[in-house]
């Protein structure tokens, strides 16, 4: 399907470029005033916050519609289905957008995936050594975060404050930690989102976590693959509803496989059951950002497919494989310590 | 009727200050002190014009459809149209041989009539105009440390290197001029006497941005007001904010040790 130089990853970094130009800085290509009414419900984490944004994310209406309607009405009474109509509108929105690419969202669209991308191309052309895949225990453990971020930070805290049970310096707890707000801003020039609020305990306390996971999640990122996302409530989210989107991952899985295992080892969010599965056909897993790297690096014919709908998008080849692992091989060797490295090495010897 | 607040008092005498016009020739249209029945979604907008006299009031929606308004002794009442977006409340009158006008962009929540506001901020509503470019967008609004833009146009012109002048409720008073495209800047003052360190707690103050013009013998003169919010920049530390993602950074690095022992041990086998 691609050309010798052109394989999927790299179309994928133009999408994900062009994507987070449009989703940054946007304002003037959809129009000043039509930036923050467009959906409101993206599956994506483009901030509300960055006044250039061509739309914004649907975490920030969920969590503004659980305190300011949902637990408003538990707390005064009224009708709850009322309260609720906002909310429905909004995930009605969200999901006619996300059945359209579904967790594709993660992996093309979201601009804080792509600069965690970013960060790390940059660490391994500093010539630091990537952490090729995440122990399983640790990964096993991380799981559960992005569910505990969305259940308590974008519902559970929202609900509470609503109701009057926390303060409602709780009314958007994960948009104060979320560090898509601090990047999105600081990209169009303004330091506006980066702050200690000394103004409650709880701003203050919300605003240092925030802006320690920015700095951790940079740090961490030039090493470690995609490490925001794996804790992201935007990828709980699509957990949910990731069998009713278009895009599909599938396996035809071979003995072969068992030996195998390339595929978990390519993949950045560290799903060892894209290996391992052997019984589903359907291996849309819950971590999944269906960045397709999977199906490049399995070098079995047709074991992994990514489809929309029916329609194959890309499948695995064995001479896709060979070329997309030579130009792996080849991007890699290209980084500054390397070379100075290698020269050192030759000079020493 | 209430006494009016210190503050008003003092937006009131800066703008008789202000104008080289008559004392009474001041036109503008400011929110009611507010009720508590303000906070209901529901309720009718109330706002007090100034210079009501012999003033003929109008009111636009987001789709550009026009309405006559009556005011009581100077209060006016909107109710909310159902209509979302920024609606156009503006007078005019005739007064000592001058045609005045006023206008106050007002927000109001409700279905989307798929118009933008820049069809109603650049409508031809009265001959002499302050046009905001643009309006504080939904969810935002303009705050201390702002920089706000205003063309200034007189019969649909806009007026290149023309005076106008930004008042505020916190005695701030500005002038400046516009470019060669009629459009003016602002930097919205830092005058707060006093601010609460949280947003919600502090109330808005009000800013009157003020120009006049002759034209034939004619002449004009014309307000728009609008309110602008404490900068939470008197709460907000970028330098600690800046130090913390710092610290993040720096544990990051530690916690992963940025690939440097791993290196070395392979480069050691
Ligand atoms: S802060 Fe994060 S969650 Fe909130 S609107 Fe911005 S991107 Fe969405
Ligand atoms: S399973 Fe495949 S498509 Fe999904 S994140 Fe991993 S490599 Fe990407």
């Amino acid at each position: 399907m691609f050309g010798t130089q052109i394989n999927l990853s790299v179309v994928r970094k133009l999408v994900q470029l062009g994507m987070f130009i449009f989703m940054v800085y946007g304002a003037s290509i959809v129009g000043f005033y039509a930036a923050d009414k467009i959906s409101n419900a993206l599956p994506a984490l483009a901030c509300a916050y960055d006044a250039e944004t061509a739309d914004y994310c649907t975490l920030i209406p969920f969590q503004h519609q659980m305190g300011h309607r949902v637990g408003r009405v538990i707390a005064a009474g009224g009708d709850v289905l009322q309260a609720f109509v906002p909310f429905f509108i909004t995930l009605i929105t969200f999901l006619g957008m996300f059945v359209l690419l579904n967790k594709a969202f993660c992996g093309w669209v979201c601009p804080l995936g792509f600069f965690q991308e970013v960060v790390t191309m940059f660490g391994q052309k500093l010539g630091l050594n990537k952490t090729e895949s995440l122990d399983e225990s640790l990964v096993k453990r991380i799981r559960p975060i992005k569910w505990i971020m969305l259940s308590v930070l974008v519902f559970g805290l929202p609900i509470l404050s609503g109701i009057g049970f926390v303060s409602h310096d709780l009314g958007d707890p994960f948009c104060k930690i979320c560090p898509s707000r601090i990047l999105t801003t600081l990209a169009t020039g303004s330091s506006d989102q980066l702050y200690v609020d000394t103004s409650t305990p709880t701003f203050m306390t919300l605003s240092i976590i925030g802006d320690f996971i920015f700095g951790l999640m940079i740090a961490l990122a030039l090493t470690i693959r995609q490490p925001f996302c794996r804790i992201c409530p935007m990828l709980a989210l699509h957990a949910v509803f990731k069998k009713i989107g278009l895009v599909r991952l599938i396996k035809n899985g071979k003995p072969r496989c068992e030996k195998c295992g390339l595929c978990a080892k390519a993949c950045p969010m560290d799903i060892r059951e894209i290996h391992t599965d052997m019984e589903h056909s359907n291996v849309l897993f819950a971590d999944c950002t269906l960045c397709g790297r999977c199906v490049e690096f399995c070098p079995d014919k047709d074991v992994l497919q990514m489809k929309y709908a029916m329609f194959p998008i890309i499948s695995a080849d064995p001479q896709y494989f060979k070329r997309r692992k030579k130009a792996q091989t080849t991007w890699e060797k290209v980084n500054l310590f390397g070379r100075y490295c290698n020269q050192t090495n030759k000079s020493e010897r | 009727m209430k006494p009016q607040p210190t503050g008003s008092q003092i937006f009131l005498a800066t703008l008789l200050c202000l104008t080289t016009l008559e004392a009474s020739a001041i036109m503008a249209i400011r929110p009611a002190p507010a009720k508590e029945h303000q906070h209901d979604r529901r309720a009718p907008k109330i706002f007090n014009l100034t210079g009501h006299e012999n003033s003929q009031i109008k009111f636009l929606t987001p789709d550009l459809q026009s309405s006559d308004i009556k005011s009581d002794n100077g209060q006016i009442a909107l109710h909310p149209t159902g209509k979302d977006n920024y609606h156009a409340l503006y007078a005019s009158r005739e007064h000592n041989g001058v045609q005045e006008s006023a206008i106050r962009y007002v927000y109001f929540n409700g279905k989307p009539t798929g118009r933008s506001p820049s069809e109603i901020t650049f409508l031809n509503k009265t001959d002499f105009e302050i046009i905001p470019d643009p309006l504080a967008r939904e969810h935002w609004h303009y705050k201390a440390g702002d920089e706000i833009a205003f063309v200034i146009r007189f019969k649909n012109t806009p007026l290149a290197l023309h005076p106008a002048s930004l008042a505020t409720s916190n005695a701030s008073v500005l002038e400046s001029l516009t470019d060669t495209q009629g459009r003016v800047v602002f930097v919205l003052p830092d005058d707060f006497a006093k601010t609460i360190p949280h947003a919600r707690a502090n109330e808005p103050g009000e800013l009157l941005i003020h120009a006049k013009h002759a034209d034939h013998g004619n002449r004009y003169a014309t307000w728009l007001s609008s309110d602008y919010q404490v900068s939470p920049e008197h709460w907000q530390s970028t330098e600690l904010g800046a130090m913390v993602v710092g610290g993040g950074f720096l544990f990051g690095a530690f916690v992963t040790g940025l690939g440097f022992k791993r290196r070395r041990k392979k480069g050691e086998k």
